[in-house]
């Protein structure tokens, strides 16, 4: 081949390339990604320099500190699944069973997946709730075997679907509420109701009453003559009604629409389905959470990224010794990143201050007198670090933290993404207020760098 | 492929590894997560790359590109084909030069381990800026673009003095010597 012919092929590959690295095509990626599999030589080529790196002494006060954290991460995992119990709203009678959520089926925003742990009860039609609010009912359920025995994935169409509708009224508009009957599903613009975009509204269909001025919104579906078993949620909370400022420009008809209680995007942790099932009628069901997961201790190679815009590290170790892709990394119950790439014998690991790094988030409030002890912020993405090394985080706030003064938080990682468990530590942050989305700045654990021995979280993956 | 010749290559991947364990170990040691301090850290496998590249034979340019980006793969997140597309634009623009400049001098593989840099800098922030920043708007601003060449500036800094002091002693590391063996018909 002629030197000029080899140029211009030259050429058109790294064109090629360009546009791969900007547009990626995912089988290309995966072909590509096989050149990495031969990366592990490569990093072991240094190991006799591995002693050079940190020193892994830990003193009685790393110790001690390690212990804390250990117990609040405890406190946090019961914590958690206790947020899907009701607390004001007594449901109907029967079984109600915890799930945790666990992903978006096909990364579908309006439907939640969730695991059950006891196959066999849950059908398609169930209502589905989180503390006193209606969160949509079961559309699928498919059952799957794991290590530890079967469990279920269940898909729940959540109330913000277009499709998704529920019957309710407001309570305090008499006592049977019939001033104020209507049906409830699917999403409103924001803006209509002078809100920001990163706020949801329930839209609310045929009122029986157009002037309704507001008031708390609660799940009424008919016992008789209703769909399926979705009366079971009746007395469930939707949220707060609320009237747009200005009519419909079509039908220059007022629009209602009801503000939820819950973070339908990213908040949505851990639920009850309510099966209407009597005890007698299942036998014994042990409501306990089987362990949803495991842990493996996993070596890393002691680099930096070669890249200083990003942050992350090697395992040398991969697909072979279990590690699986969206897994996290943790020190005791720090969590130090997430795996974004495996092969059969290395994977890659983000660091926090890399903006490849998204986890579900807990904050507990670290002053005393706080209403709840802790908050639900949803999914926290990272923007990377500031000057000082501090991991910069995106929040939503979709709902904002409670009203007050900016307030320091230990936060955790909480449920929603099955490679993450919840109740480990990202660091602390003061807590901004109103509405967002917030950069909260992440001053991470003290001693952050002292890293004994690793672990790989070892889960099933959610179906898609 | 004579057997001599893989055995460079072969030599070739041990040094740029060892290069690079060395500064990232080092690195790792002093701020666990890299920080500011990276920036002011050579890119050793693309100093490699300009050294070698200015002096093999033109035939061998894109097997030592290929090697060594395959070495940085082993120590970056950066998608493979980023690496692979930032390396081989650097491998073309010596190949390039080398047809109607002199590049071996001091000054010339100097400049262009800077530009190299640089570029190689500046591309992989853009791809990560695209990938996962700026996903919902295309493609990175300009404002933006010339914010990560003003980061990277350092680095490149670095990296051409390293080119310019040692380029020529990198190119003649001991196992390389059968990259320059002259082909006999």
């Amino acid at each position: 081949m002629g030197s000029r012919r080899r140029g211009g092929l030259q050429v058109v590959v790294c064109l090629v390339l360009t546009v791969l690295s900007l547009w990626p095509v995912a089988p290309v990626e995966r072909i590509l990604s096989m050149l990495a599999w031969g990366t592990r030589p490569v990093l072991l080529v240094g190991r006799p320099l591995w002693g050079v790196g940190h020193s892994f002494a830990a003193d009685d006060e790393d110790q001690a500190r390690w212990e804390r954290e250990a117990e609040e991460s405890a406190f946090l995992e019961d914590w958690v699944r206790e947020q899907a119990v009701p607390r004001s709203v007594s449901s109907a009678s029967g079984v109600a069973l915890h799930a945790e959520a666990v992903g978006r089926p096909e990364g579908k925003l309006d439907s939640l997946l969730v695991r059950v742990w006891h196959p066999g009860i849950v059908r398609v039609g169930m209502p589905v709730t989180t503390g006193d609010h209606y969160v949509g009912l079961v559309e699928r359920v498919r059952l799957r075997q794991g290590p530890e025995g079967p469990f279920e994935d269940v898909s729940v169409q959540l109330i913000t679907s277009g499709q998704a509708r529920i019957q309710a009224s407001l309570m305090d508009r008499g006592a049977e509420g019939e001033d104020g009957r209507f049906v409830v599903g699917g999403l409103l613009a924001p803006e209509d109701f002078e809100l920001g975009p990163e706020r949801e509204v329930l839209a609310v269909h045929h009122p029986s009453n157009r002037k309704l001025e507001g008031g708390e919104v609660f799940v009424n579906e008919p016992l008789d003559g209703g769909r399926d078993a979705a009366w079971l949620a009746n007395g469930f909370r939707l949220g707060t009604l609320r009237r747009a400022p200005k009519p419909e420009e079509a039908t220059r008809e007022t629009l209602l629409g009801v503000l939820p209680g819950v973070d339908f995007e990213s908040g949505l942790y851990q639920v009850l389905i309510h099966t209407g099932w009597t005890r007698e009628e299942l036998g014994p069901v042990h409501d306990e959470e089987v362990q949803r997961g495991r842990w493996v201790t996993i070596q890393r190679a002691p680099y930096v990224d070669g890249a200083p815009w990003r942050e992350g590290f090697k395992l040398i170790q991969g697909a072979r010794a279990g590690v699986q892709v969206g897994a996290a990394v943790a020190h005791g119950v720090r969590i130090v990143g997430r795996v974004t790439a495996v092969g059969p014998w290395h994977a890659d690991v983000v660091g926090p201050g890399d903006s490849d790094f998204a986890v579900p988030g807990i904050a507990v409030w670290l002053h005393e007198g706080a209403d709840s002890a802790t908050f639900v912020m949803g999914r926290l993405r990272s923007l990377g670090r500031d000057a000082e090394g501090r991991v910069l985080l995106r929040w939503p706030a979709t709902l904002a933290a409670p009203a007050g003064e900016p307030v320091r938080a230990r936060l955790y990682t909480g449920s929603g993404d099955p490679g993450v468990p919840r109740g480990l530590l990202l660091g602390e942050a003061e807590i901004p207020v109103g509405p967002g989305p917030h950069v909260l700045v992440l001053e991470p654990p003290a001693d952050s760098d002292v890293w004994t021995e690793l672990r790989v979280f070892a889960f099933e993956e959610a179906l898609r | 492929m004579k057997s001599s010749t893989g055995i460079a290559w072969l030599m070739l991947v041990v040094w740029a590894a060892l290069a690079a364990s060395v500064q990232l170990a080092w690195t790792h040691r002093i701020v666990p997560f890299g920080g500011h301090l990276a920036w002011w850290l050579p890119d050793v496998c693309l100093a490699l790359l300009v050294a070698i590249a200015v002096h093999v034979p033109m035939r061998h340019v894109m097997g030592a590109t290929l090697v060594l980006a395959i070495v940085r793969l082993g120590f970056t997140q950066d998608p493979p084909a980023a690496v692979l597309a930032g390396y081989g634009w650097v491998a073309l623009l010596v190949q390039g030069l080398r047809t109607g400049v002199e590049v071996r001098g001091v000054v010339p593989r100097s400049l262009i381990a800077f530009a190299a840099s640089l570029g190689v800098a500046v591309w992989g922030q853009v791809v990560h800026a695209t990938r996962h920043g700026f996903q919902a708007h295309g493609l990175v601003p300009s404002e933006e673009v010339l914010a990560m060449a003003q980061r990277s500036l350092p680095q490149a800094l670095v990296t051409c003095v390293l080119v310019g002091a040692l380029g020529a002693g990198m190119a003649r590391l001991p196992g390389l010597s059968p990259l320059y063996q002259v082909r006999r018909f």
